[in-house]
């Protein structure tokens, strides 16, 4: 069923490589700035976690040469209200309206804005300027029963959130054997090396933001509700995002302050967050607990599985970890439980972190499943495999291609599965050793792309579609996809995106941009070629077409499918036996994730999700102080990210089966996939090596001595 | 960052000068953990002594009799990958690579590296708790995140680790540390240089305001030929160390005849306990031996929410890396 | 406001120039001379993305006041490709895929530069050492090995005597 293709499926370099390895490539915070045509603005934060702003103290800012004003809720009509956004046009995770009153939510929330001539200037006077507060009471841990808990019904991309299939407790009561257990995780924050950034600039009625945003469409979309504009009145460009991994997916705050702040002194305004900025100000991933019982009958058959978070969002935002999802979809099991409950914290407000609900879920049910196989004496690929859900669960529709078990028995043979001890048994010298397995998936999203292409009479083309690529390698897949399709090179094909004026396409989250704009561009190159049979071949032709569809979202979509990409990570660890250091000397991921378009940037993209998953397991944890509710290591010397020597062999193979059903060039999306699994099978790993479980990431040193 | 004027030192008595002018200056050499600070508001200083161009101060030579003199301001990264330190006295060599990255080490002074401050999250945090930073405001880490604090020679003031790899080896080869002042030079005994927290943790070492430090001696210790250096860190690289381990041993017929053993991560000052080293001299170089001299640097702890692990596991690698340099000593 | 004057050279070109005291030499490329290939990941000296040479060091620039520069030849991104001729390291970087957001990779390549003149050790775990300070969130460790390998083989059997 595999169509021959000529340029897609090479492993072709990325197109933009030679601009971003001379420092060529511009992003939103490297707009030119030594004409002295910008101020800068620098944010103050709330230091108290509930309560209100009774004044500011300005004095000593003010008597600084160079500084030009400061903004706050004082100013309140320089921004619209944004209460109701989520009207379809725009998607928030924080739904409040910067600087709309003097209320605090949570620390670090925005108050103020200080802009100067100079970023020095700008700095000292933004951290001269004293607040004084009324403080309220403030809730900060998440067991603590004072505060609100929500129920939400459904996720952000409309899955259900609480489940109830069969009956729970028959099928615990049918069971021959059981586990119950807690898993947690923490707080968790992107941290793209990239810290989010506006530039903003006020053309009389015109505004231009060059943003760095994962979705130009809905950030500009969210500014022109801010600025009370209209859409075609808005333009944003972010050519170069560099990484986002979900806090720069939604809008935020800052970028509206900016674009508010550059209307209010008719300057160009930049305004780029700190380090510690980018911990309070575009979400992070929500601490999780997680727990989960997982039934079976002696032969492994799972007959009652139930699995509950309690996780936490901030007063002003609406984000919910669906942790539940993979329960819903990766195991048959009659009798199934998903619950999911939010306390309202003053913290601030989470947002989809990569693999958002799916990792932190995976790492909880992977994790029982591992516990399940020891207790029954299974073996854990084949307890899996047996369970391995041949139809959607959720719908008892066929998955568009399912490798499942094909995934798990690979990546058995390649990591070696084979070699495997019984826990604790494997020594050498100083060290334990043992395997992990865990499935990884992620689900098949879609959303409507447009796209423009031309054709040059000396036989290049162009492509043009709004859409951002945020490190993924889009641009180069761009090239490809008109290549082919067009009979060109890729080297032939000019690509021009990141930016709002150009036929729209969806946001750079949830693993779907590479699908989305398949069918577009699909849809204007066979345009073009009609036109092409026409032309005389002087001149330039030009098509653009949209695809209007969704899939995937919910599972719902009228074709009779469940579009789903199945996937086991499976993880070689080495512990010292006396300090508890863990060393991941080999890491193996095989993916099913439909057609692989490019396999160079594609492994890369794998390579960095399981590297991502590495974090998850091994280093990461945003803390929050108990008594003041503030991230106290708000940096990345404190928050640990992997470095380089934390990483060894990582080996990607995918199965590569083309998904046609799902769009014309058969691919699905895998910027998730990579991460979803990973810390599981790390943690399944160094059970085995040791023989101590470890149900709270991240896995420290301590947890093992 | 606070305003300052910038001011360049051609010598060391000029710098000294400087100081002694102005009650709100500070030297800058290498500026990896000052500038940092300043960002933080952390560090207020008005004036900056630059003391880069001062000469003479950024050699690395060995004395005849086989100890070291290391200028003030020779870069981290320069004595890391010195011959004649990689040689005579690895655990230097070794302390200085485990710390930061090469880009840090090679701006980072031998100087600045001693005065290194603290890394407790609460430290630079302008709105938290801490004697260091505000005098006399409490101290947030005691019944807050504590991870990366210490377990001896704390005090109800403060529990903040000192982070230097590098003092670690110096301390426990007995180094002493060159200053100059406005009144001449004077010789301070590293374990003489940081103070213990007690009531005044923002007093951190014994320098008088106008001195700047010129030189680290190192004496000749044979036995430093067989070192090592060790550190546990949650992050294989790039991170602070937990707990760390220098140490040196001279072991003769299976039978301890020197060591030296400075214990990192676990003390408000680099730590290390002359008696445990008494106490294992003249006992056969065995784990057991190992383990009761460890036991008698932790015999006083105080450990707090997050950190007692540290306890074990400082006992545990230094059983480690004395075993291994036993195993390899002739 | 406080101000300095300072003459440095920037990818072989003189400055001369007065500013604030306070000005990093990051900012300074970036703000002053607008040679923003050198990047702002953290300010705090954490993440690498601003690694330039200092008279042929790797360092820091969010850690270096530029008036501490004076005298100094500096290097950046936008310095090290001959005309159109890429480093043998910016070569391997695009043939190995070692960046993706791209943010990081003008701290990795100058690093990756300064090390092959380093005293490290030739095994992966060397590179990975010497690698690790500048952070890639993306995760193209691996590639980044590879590319590291590739081009220092490359620069020895070039300049056998650099």
């Amino acid at each position: 069923m595999t169509e021959q293709t000529r340029v897609i499926g090479k492993p072709v370099s990325r197109i933009d490589g030679v601009l971003k390895t001379t420092g060529g490539a511009h992003y939103s915070g490297d707009r030119k700035s030594s004409d002295g045509a910008l101020l800068h603005g620098v944010l103050v934060k709330s230091t108290v976690a509930a309560g209100y702003i009774a004044g500011f103290d300005t004095a000593e800012a003010k008597q600084m040469p160079g500084f030009v004003r400061f903004l706050s809720y004082e100013d309140g009509d320089l921004i619209y209200r944004i209460d109701a956004p989520n009207d379809d046009s725009f998607v928030v995770n924080e739904q409040r309206t910067p600087f709309i009153d003097n209320q605090v939510h949570f620390v670090g929330q925005h108050i103020g804005l200080a802009l100067a001539e100079t970023l020095e200037v700008a700095e000292a006077a933004a951290a001269a300027i004293l607040v004084e507060y009324e403080e309220d009471s403030r809730h900060i841990a998440l067991d603590d029963e004072d505060s609100d808990l929500d129920k939400p019904d459904a996720s952000g991309t409309g899955e259900a959130l609480q489940v109830h299939r069969g009956d729970f407790d028959e099928g615990l009561a049918d069971a021959d054997v059981s586990v119950s257990a807690t898993y947690t995780t923490p707080v968790e924050h992107h941290n793209p090396i990239e810290p989010s950034a506006t530039t903003a600039v006020w053309d009389g009625d015109r505004l231009t933001v060059y943003d760095a945003t994962q979705g130009n469409v809905n950030d500009r979309n969210y500014l022109a509700a801010g600025t009370g504009l209209a859409k075609d009145q808005v333009r944003v460009l972010n050519p170069f995002i560099g990484g986002g991994f979900g806090c720069k997916g939604y809008a935020w705050p800052h970028s509206l302050i900016a674009a508010a702040a550059a209307r209010a002194t008719g300057r160009p305004v930049r305004l780029v967050l700190s380090r510690s900025d980018m911990y309070t100000s575009c979400g992070h991933r929500p601490q999780t607990r997680q727990s989960i019982t997982l039934a079976a009958k002696s032969d492994g058959t799972f007959t009652a599985l139930k699995h509950e978070t309690l996780s936490h969002r901030s007063p002003i935002g609406d984000h919910m970890e669906p942790c539940g999802m993979p329960s819903m979809v990766l195991y048959d099991c009659p009798n199934l439980v998903v619950t999911h409950s939010n306390r309202v914290l003053n913290r601030p407000s989470p947002t989809p972190m990569r693999g958002p609900g799916e990792a932190s879920g995976a790492f909880a049910l992977e994790s029982a499943v591992d516990e399940l196989a020891e207790k029954l004496g299974i073996d854990p690929v084949e307890l899996r495999k047996r369970n391995a859900s041949q139809m959607d669960p959720r719908n008892s529709r066929p998955w568009s291609t399912f490798n499942h078990p094909e995934c798990l028995d690979r990546g058995a043979e390649r990591i070696g599965w084979s070699r495997r001890k019984s826990p604790g048994q494997w020594r050498e010298g100083n060290e334990l050793v043992g395997l992990g397995v865990a499935t990884t998936y992620y689900p098949a999203y879609r959303s409507p792309a447009a796209a423009r292409v031309t054709l040059f009479p000396d036989e290049t083309a162009k492509v043009e579609i709004s859409v951002q690529d945020i490190g993924t390698g889009l641009y180069t897949i761009l090239a490809q996809m008109v290549a082919e399709k067009l009979g060109l090179e890729a080297a032939d094909v000019a690509v021009e995106i990141g930016d709002t004026d150009l036929p729209e396409g969806p946001l750079a989250g949830g693993s779907m941009t590479t699908a989305s704009v398949s069918g577009g561009v699909a849809a204007a190159c066979d345009a073009l070629q009609e036109k092409r049979a026409q032309a005389s071949g002087d001149e330039a032709i030009s098509a653009e077409a949209g695809s209007e569809e969704s899939l995937g979202f919910g599972g719902d979509n009228d074709m009779g499918k469940s579009f789903l990409s199945f996937g086991a990570i499976f993880a070689e660890v080495r512990v010292d036996k006396d300090f508890g250091i863990v060393r991941i000397p080999r890491l193996v991921g095989v993916f099913d994730a439909g057609k692989i378009l490019n396999p160079k940037t594609a492994r890369s993209q794998m390579i960095g999700g399981m590297i991502f998953g590495v974090g998850m397991a091994m280093l990461e944890e945003t803390f929050v102080d108990p008594e003041s509710g503030r991230f106290i290591n708000p940096s990345l010397g404190e928050y640990y990210v992997p470095v380089n020597a934390d990483i060894h062999d990582i080996d990607v193979e995918f199965i590569d089966e083309p998904d046609y059903d799902f769009n014309p060039f058969g691919a699905r999306g895998i910027g998730e996939l990579g991460t979803v699994g990973t810390a599981p099978a790390i943690a399944n790993a160094v059970y085995n090596a040791t023989g101590i479980r470890v149900r709270d990431l991240p896995i420290r040193l301590d947890d093992l001595m | 960052m606070r305003e300052f004027e910038l001011v360049r030192a051609a010598s060391v008595a000029d710098a000294a000068k400087s100081l002694a002018a102005n009650e709100d200056a500070k030297l800058i050499a290498g500026g990896t953990n000052l500038v940092d600070l300043m960002k933080e508001g952390v560090e207020t200083p008005g004036t900056l002594i630059d003391i880069n161009a001062i000469s003479g101060l950024r050699d690395v030579t060995m004395s005849d009799d086989g100890g070291l003199m290391i200028g003030a301001l020779a870069s981290n990264s320069a004595v890391a990958w010195h011959p004649d330190v990689q040689e005579h006295f690895p655990m230097i060599s070794q302390a200085i690579l485990a710390g930061a990255t090469t880009q840090i080490r090679n701006m980072a002074s031998m100087g600045g590296n001693l005065l290194q401050k603290n890394r407790c999250f609460y430290y630079p945090e302008e709105n938290a708790r801490c004697n260091k930073r505000e005098p006399g405001s409490g101290c947030d880490a005691i019944e807050g995140i504590n991870r990366m604090c210490a377990v001896l020679g704390t005090s109800e003031h403060c529990i903040a680790a000192n982070p230097s790899d590098l003092c670690l080896p110096l301390r426990a080869l007995d180094a002493i540390v060159h200053v100059e002042g406005t009144n001449g030079q004077r010789a301070i005994p590293i374990e003489k240089l940081h103070k213990l927290p007690g009531d005044t943790p923002y007093d951190e070492v014994d320098l008088r305001h106008d001195e700047m430090i010129t030189a680290i001696e190192v004496p000749p210790s044979p036995i430093a030929r067989n070192s090592h250096y060790r550190k546990l860190r949650d992050r294989t690289s790039y991170a602070f160390a937990l707990v760390s381990v220098a140490a040196a041993i001279g072991v003769e017929d299976g039978i301890i005849s020197e060591v030296r053993l400075a214990v990192g991560g676990v003390g408000t000052v680099p730590w290390r306990d002359e008696e445990a080293e008494a106490a294992m001299v003249g006992q056969p170089a065995t784990q057991e031996a190992f383990s009761a001299g460890a036991a008698i640097i932790f015999r006083e702890t105080k450990a707090y929410s997050g950190n007692g692990f540290k306890i074990d596991l400082a006992k545990r690698a230094i059983v480690r890396v004395l075993s291994e340099l036993s195993g390899d000593a002739k | 406001m406080k101000r300095t004057t300072s003459s440095f050279e920037v990818n072989g070109t003189r400055i001369s120039a007065e500013f604030d005291t306070r000005t990093t030499l990051l900012d300074f490329l970036r703000e002053h001379l607008d040679l923003t290939g050198t990047k702002k990941g953290c300010n705090h000296g954490q993440c690498g993305a601003c690694t330039v040479m200092i008279d042929g060091q790797r360092s820091l620039a969010c850690l270096t006041l530029a008036a501490l520069c004076d005298g100094r030849s500096i290097t950046t991104i936008e310095g090290l490709a001959n005309g159109d001729k890429l480093h043998p390291v910016q070569k391997a970087l695009i043939e190995h895929d070692g960046f993706q957001c791209g943010y990081c990779t003008s701290g990795q390549i100058m690093s990756a530069v300064a090390m092959a003149k380093e005293p490290w050790g030739e095994s992966d775990d060397e590179v990975r050492e010497a690698m690790s300070g500048n952070l890639c969130r993306c995760g193209a460790y691996p590639n980044i090995v590879a590319a590291v390998q590739e081009a220092r083989a490359k620069i020895a059997k070039e300049q056998p005597d650099a």
